[in-house]
């Protein structure tokens, strides 16, 4: 006895098919996906910004006493740093939808805006030689590797308001190069739209972590 | 049985120079002459007056207490060409060419010469002398340095060519530099009988000047199968000027060179040879033997860094300040890529 099967549908009409029916399955299983993705990226960031070179070297390095910080003031910064970058996490949905043959959709994720607008200034009790007051964002993501003081030399020691270092007025000394304290140190030091926190995020391991946190995530629902 | 796993890698002697210096070695001679092949200089024939009064041409007796007083003559300017045989549509006035010409091409054989000695109360005394009016000319300070001390009215005067931007290495001395001008806002940088010149050349910078610094931030990344790595390291360019004009002119020389490859010597193996092939001696003159940066490129083209290349990318201009009215400062901050074989 012989069976036969006949298929009535064309090869066009079962992809539509799948595709709607794969629709149906991802859309909400990626929309369900999206707070999870959120707080993971967002701890990833807030913990890629804590972990940089310049954050570590302000939490418990000679940058806090460039800068004058006492060391909660300095772990305040740190964590003032990180939240307001991993705040600024952006988790986007765009539904799933079949586009002609193919399916488009998916998650977009937009983490720091250039403008900066999210990070307060953290002013510093210290003015520039141009006189304007010395704030650690601008320090850090804006003046680059602008000469910042003149004048005084930084002297490290268990003084000063920071306990690591204090600034002495001196007309003709050595200053610069290594103490950080007349212009950012020049490993440290940041620009716009290259600094501590384009660094943290923009090369291939944040990437790799990130591309990992989303297909775990989606792989768990 | 292999060792490697207990070896360190990336150097072969603790003596050896390393990326660092090579970079810094490199990038000063390159730009130095880069600039004079593009006309960075000025010859002083005899006689040039200066725009405000003054004879270029004639050179001041300095007291320097490493020799005695007599001895030691400078130009109104340091930093003098000793370099001959430009591809530049003039020559410099070089007291002491370095080598004979030969019959090969620009620009490793072919040196016009320069002029060949200095006038001391109008009578030529040649580079070539004996007895007491014998000399040396220190080109990096700007002097000729007698063999003996001469009448300290004497006049003397001599056809040279200095350098108008000055590149150097951005070490201790040149941030001092800085500090020191950033206190002097009454414009006496460059003329005689003024402040500045009470001090000795080698603490005195004449502007403009590029000084190059590397970066203490390294970046890696793997180059092929097998071995070697791209190793990225971020090198700041500081210009310091008396004019803005001048200051944004050096900012876009500097970082119109991105993407640029060029090639590197490696001053060990320079070393190695004798130290023939340094330009100049210990005491700022020509040496005979001596190799100008293409030739140094050419003869003694580093094998550390893969193929010799270093390129220059993702320039930027990352500060630009106004110190003083009299001071302006920049810096064009690029990273260096070499390829480093061994690691």
């Amino acid at each position: 006895m012989a069976e036969s099967i006949r298929i009535l549908e064309n090869n066009k009409e079962i992809a539509n098919r799948i595709l709607k029916a794969m629709v149906e399955v991802f859309d909400p299983h990626f929309k369900s996906a999206i707070p999870e993705i959120s707080s993971a990226v967002g701890d990833l960031v807030r913990r890629k910004i804590a972990s940089s070179n310049e954050m570590k070297s302000l939490a418990g390095g000679v940058l806090r006493f460039d800068l004058g910080l006492t060391g909660s003031q300095a772990l305040e910064t740190v964590n003032i740093f990180a939240n307001a970058v991993a705040s600024r996490v952006h988790v986007k949905y765009r539904p799933i939808k079949k586009s002609g043959r193919n399916l488009k959709g998916g998650v977009s994720i937009k983490i720091q805006p250039l403008t900066y607008g999210n990070i307060p200034d953290m002013p510093l009790p210290w003015k520039l030689t141009s006189g304007k007051t010395a704030d650690i964002k601008s320090l850090l993501l804006k003046l680059g590797d602008t000469l910042l003081v003149f004048s005084y030399d930084i002297e490290y020691g268990s003084f000063g308001r920071s306990g690591g270092a204090k600034m002495t007025k001196n007309m003709t000394g050595s200053w610069g190069v290594s103490s950080g304290i007349s212009r950012v140190p020049p490993s440290f030091s940041g620009t716009r739209d290259n600094n501590f926190i384009t660094r943290a995020l923009n090369n291939d391991d944040f990437k790799s972590e990130l591309s990992g946190i989303i297909k775990k995530t989606l792989s768990n629902k | 049985m292999s060792h490697a796993s207990k070896n360190l890698k990336g150097f072969e002697n603790v003596g050896d120079n390393t990326l660092n210096t090579l970079l810094q070695d490199n990038l000063v001679e390159f730009f130095d002459w880069g600039l004079l092949e593009k006309g960075n200089f000025f010859n002083i024939d005899i006689p040039t007056s200066g725009h405000y009064g003054g004879d270029k041409h004639k050179l001041r007796l300095v007291d320097d207490p490493n020799y005695n007083s007599g001895q030691v003559w400078e130009g109104f300017r340091s930093n003098w060409v000793w370099q001959s045989g430009l591809s530049y549509q003039s020559q410099p006035n070089v007291i002491q060419k370095m080598l004979e010409d030969t019959s090969g091409d620009y620009p490793n054989q072919e040196r016009p010469p320069g002029v060949s000695g200095v006038f001391v109360d109008s009578v030529f005394r040649p580079a070539s002398g004996v007895g007491p009016y014998s000399f040396h000319v220190d080109y990096p300070k700007g002097r000729v340095v007698f063999g003996s001390a001469i009448s300290s009215t004497s006049d003397v005067q001599a056809e040279f060519s200095y350098k108008w931007i000055n590149v150097v290495r951005a070490d201790q001395a040149f941030f001092r530099e800085i500090q020191y001008r950033s206190q002097r806002a009454d414009g006496d940088f460059n003329y005689a009988a003024s402040g500045d010149w009470s001090q000795l050349a080698q603490t005195r910078m004449q502007l403009p000047v590029i000084a190059v610094e590397a970066v203490s931030r390294r970046e890696f990344s793997p180059f092929q199968l097998g071995g070697g790595q791209y190793v990225n390291t971020d090198v700041l360019f500081h210009v310091l000027a008396e004019q803005e004009y001048d200051r944004d002119k050096l900012l876009d020389i500097v970082s119109l060179q991105n993407e640029k490859t060029i090639n590197v010597f490696d001053s060990d193996k320079v070393q190695d040879w004798q130290v023939r092939a340094f330009p100049l001696d210990w005491r700022g003159m020509t040496r005979p033997s001596g190799l100008r940066y293409p030739e140094l490129v050419d003869d003694f083209r580093s094998t550390k860094v893969f193929n010799g290349d270093l390129r220059f990318k993702d320039a930027a201009i990352t500060a630009v300040s106004t110190v003083n009215p009299n001071l302006y400062h920049g810096v064009v901050r690029t990273s260096t890529e070499v390829i480093l074989p061994g690691i």
